[in-house]
């Protein structure tokens, strides 16, 4: 599939640009403050959160009510990332973050909707959310609703054979109320996809299945809102697979194993991180 | 000839009762009786194919969106295979999913050690907020159904398939939890306590002991977890003694706990569960004498242990 750059206003792709900066810096902080987290993975999902939640994605019934849009984070261990969404959002109040990954705290290191209700569903066994995602599509489908249902899923996690099995259904059921967004940063925990267990030909192999599917670079936030509306159908499910960085934004973490569970940032690396990602933000506006 | 299906009509039945109700099969509805459901209610029924990890995914999603999936599939492809989906998509959540598991233990072995668990319950007691019912009888079976529509968790029913007694014992069996069955006027020497479809032989035993003047007092667990230990406590207080019979393996068991019990009350207790063994396929009637757990071994048993 071809999809051509969005024409969308300079404001609009400017506004998404410094909402997917001030979510990184976000991330950057309560990793910092917390002292431990899964940043490189985190990292690598900024802009695909920001292009959900920028995407008409109903969340008020979040934590409320069992009917309106989802987005489950399928690879949980980035739930850093999807917690500091929550708050640039006003799901839960700023000051949650402080509980981050702390003996006891609401904010665990993977996503617990027993201590954050907001969150969709809990996740962190890899593999798992797809799954759960078929369920609130097709259930949401048999209320009469036809709410959406976004997975954020890794590429590692693709190694899950539920994974291929959630597919399958997701293309019998024919649901076009469900979409999957990979993260393809082309890392796992232990090192690159291709030194441990490559998925190939992801996006071929699930046209195959039945899914409409295609590929965008996944730190463009445009461009994700326009491959989101592009491939879109009403009875069959979506698959964005997004060219990713680990660790994205960070250039001493950037593409590396490490990334993945780094020691924090210093204060004054936080703010030589703002100013590169300020100076990219101008060199692109001119 | 197949046996005649008990749990089928009874799921139709309670489809028609409440339209959150959801089947979700994972490619062996032919063998989990859900055709009945599926001809009524094709809009409420999906059939996920052989992929129980799936399944239950799928079924987590849909109790979060207010819907009440009963997931089907054998014993072993949920407790085991679809293990870890259980405790975390619907666990850690405390969504009401109902898990019908067939072929537990050994009334259904005839497809051998890859077709049924005995050792399910170990799997599935463990989960924190789970509830778990083994009925022995199709009125236990309607019960169960019942109770798992009503709770707000995850709920496991140890289903036997094929050969389920229509209704087991005098009117005097109450449906409860846990329930105390009197056998005789005559003081009571021991407490049996029958775990789930172990009733029928259990009860057996208790009559060919009665005949021979031993006076056993009965208590039936439909509900294996949460555990009421109060009928048990109050039985076996009479009688200082407790043997336990269960289709199941001796670690992780409802015979298990009871044993923590008697140690904490300072009661004897002995218990008739499956082997630490990787058990030959066959007949149910056959495996149960396999075991020692058919009603004359259960009886000769309680007979030395008293004698």
């Amino acid at each position: 599939m071809h999809i051509e750059y969005p024409h969308v206003a300079a404001d609009l792709a400017s506004q998404l640009a410094e909402r997917a900066h001030a979510l990184r810096m976000l991330i950057l902080r309560t990793h910092a403050a917390a002292g431990q987290g899964h940043l490189g993975s985190s990292l690598s999902i900024v802009e695909i959160l920001v292009a959900l939640m920028s995407s008409g994605v109903e969340t008020g019934s979040w934590g409320k009510a069992p009917h309106g849009d989802r987005i489950v984070l399928s690879k949980g261990h980035a739930a850093l990332a999807f917690y500091c969404a929550l708050a640039q959002t006003g799901l839960i109040p700023q000051r949650d973050l402080e509980s981050f990954s702390r003996n006891g705290g609401k904010l665990e290191p993977h996503p617990n909707e027993r201590t954050v209700p907001a969150v969709q569903a809990s996740t962190g066994s890899l593999g798992q959310g797809l799954s759960i995602g078929v369920g609130l599509a097709l259930g949401s489908r048999m209320c009469g609703h036809n709410d959406s249902c976004f997975v954020i899923l890794g590429d590692g996690e693709l190694n899950e054979g539920q994974c291929w099995e959630a597919a399958m259904s997701a293309s019998r059921l024919r649901l076009g109320n469900l979409v999957a967004v990979v993260d393809a940063n082309g890392f796992q925990q232990d090192g690159p996809m291709d030194e441990i267990m490559p998925v190939t030909g992801l996006a071929e192999a699930w046209r195959t299945l039945g899914w409409a599917a295609a590929e965008v670079d996944g730190h463009d936030c445009a461009m994700l809102l326009a491959t989101l509306a592009a491939t879109r159908s009403a009875d069959r499910p979506a698959l964005i697979v997004a060219r990713t960085v680990k660790g994205r934004g960070v250039p001493f973490i950037e593409h590396m194993t490490e990334s993945h569970f780094p020691p924090p940032l210093t204060a004054a690396e936080l703010v030589m991180i703002d100013q590169l990602a300020a100076k990219g933000t101008a060199n692109a506006r001119g | 000839m197949p046996a005649a299906e008990v749990y089928g009509p009874l799921l139709a039945a309670l489809g028609g009762r409440d339209e959150r109700i959801v089947v979700v099969d994972a490619g062996l509805g032919s063998s989990m009786q859900t055709g009945a459901f599926r001809a009524s209610y094709p809009e409420r029924y999906v059939n996920l194919g052989i992929a129980e990890a799936n399944a239950v995914g799928v079924a987590s999603g849909l109790a979060r969106r207010g819907l009440r999936p009963f997931v089907h599939s054998f014993s072993n492809f949920l407790a085991r295979r679809a293990h870890d989906q259980i405790a975390i998509s619907v666990g850690v959540g405390g969504l009401p999913v109902t898990l019908i598991a067939g072929s537990c233990g050994i009334f259904d072995g005839r497809n051998g050690p890859s077709h049924f668990a005995g050792d399910d319950l170990a799997a599935i007691c463990t989960m924190p907020g789970m509830t778990v019912y083994e009925p022995a009888d199709t009125i236990d079976l309607e019960t169960s159904l019942e109770w798992a529509l009503a709770s707000a968790g995850p709920v496991y029913i140890r289903l036997r398939r094929n050969g389920m007694p229509q209704s087991i014992g005098d009117p005097l069996l109450t449906r409860e939890a846990v329930r105390l069955v009197r056998l005789s006027v005559a003081a009571p020497v021991v407490t049996v306590v029958a775990v789930g479809a172990m009733l029928d032989e259990v009860l057996t035993a208790c009559r060919i002991l009665l005949d021979d003047g031993i006076v056993p007092e009965l208590v039936h667990v439909l509900r294996i977890k949460p555990f009421d230990e109060s009928a048990i406590l109050a039985s076996a207080r009479r009688t200082g003694r407790i043997l336990a019979v269960e289709n199941h393996v001796t670690h992780g068991g409802c015979a298990a706990g009871i044993a923590m019990l008697a140690a904490r009350e300072a009661i004897r207790f002995s218990a008739l569960t499956l082997p630490d063994a990787i058990l030959p396929a066959g007949d149910p009637r056959w495996l149960l004498a396999h075991c020692g757990l058919d009603a004359t071994s259960i009886a000769d048993h309680l007979s030395s242990l008293l004698s």
